[in-house]
């Protein structure tokens, strides 16, 4: 199914796999950034940004689906 | 990538011409916009290096944070409703969406309200800190009045079913906010 593609009922069911997935693993990263952040592990701001930059990614992946942009010439 | 095509610039392009230059022109704004955030962060690593305000609510960020992560979910959920044509649940989720967004700008305006005691403008981080939180409240408050907008037309069906552009274009935006909150808040919460 491409982006441009109606979404039916057994394909929103998998949607809301994937958008619960997602937002568990964002939540969870940010879970991990908090702890970072209080136990101020050596490389502490290295790691809370490579966190960010995942969850940054996570987002425009899979919620504001960029790939849309690539697909439209071969939808 | 969509390519320059005087057929697809005419008035007479096909909706999924139309649908690409639409999606087209949408992230070309959302760059744009990225730049201005990207300088925030540029400036406040410049003028404050990794110092972060004691008096801050790490808590209170952390619960803000959740909100705004959560709206995403809701926002990406009114997308998909409505591409499926539940216009039902596009509504109900568009509604979630207001009220999470809604919960997160009181959320930065007590801290605000705490901040202005503790931090006031005058201060170096106070500067960094108004200027950040408040752009991007903006932001996030002009997000609510495009998607109440869009919620108000799919309430009156003004939309056909078919076309979900107006969800879709509101909720890439409402993403874009959360996608550069997720910046700020480590930038202004987590560093020490």
């Amino acid at each position: 199914m491409t982006e441009n593609t109606p979404v039916t009922k057994d394909d929103r069911s998998t949607g809301m796999g994937i958008g619960t997935k997602v937002i568990l693993i964002l939540a969870a990263l940010t879970a991990i950034e908090y702890v970072i952040a209080v136990a101020k592990p050596p490389g502490q701001i290295a790691l809370i940004f490579a966190i960010a930059i995942t969850k940054a990614v996570l987002i425009v992946m899979y919620f504001m689906h960029v790939r849309q942009i690539w697909e439209e010439d071969h939808a | 990538m969509t390519t320059a095509n005087p057929e697809v610039h005419s008035e007479h392009a096909s909706p999924k011409q139309r649908l690409a230059i639409n999606r087209l022109g949408l992230w070309l704004f959302i760059l744009s916009e990225s730049m201005l955030f990207a300088g925030l962060l540029m400036v406040r690593f410049s003028l404050l290096g990794t110092y972060t305000a004691e008096e801050l609510s790490q808590i209170t960020g952390l619960i803000i944070t959740v909100i705004l992560l959560l709206s995403s979910f809701t926002a990406y959920q009114a997308e998909r409703s409505m591409r499926s044509g539940d216009v039902s649940r596009t509504k109900q989720y568009l509604l979630l969406t207001l009220g999470l967004g809604a919960i997160f700008t009181a959320g930065v305006a007590f801290e605000w309200y705490e901040a202005l005691e503790a931090f006031p403008p005058s201060t170096p981080f106070g500067s960094v800190f108004f200027t950040m939180t408040g752009l991007h409240a903006f932001h996030v408050i002009t997000g609510l009045v495009i998607i109440a907008i869009v919620y108000s037309r799919v309430r009156r069906a003004t939309y056909a079913s078919s076309d979900s552009w107006p969800v879709e274009a509101s909720v890439k935006y409402w993403h874009f906010v959360d996608v550069v909150w997720v910046f700020f808040y480590p930038a202004l919460y987590l560093l020490n």
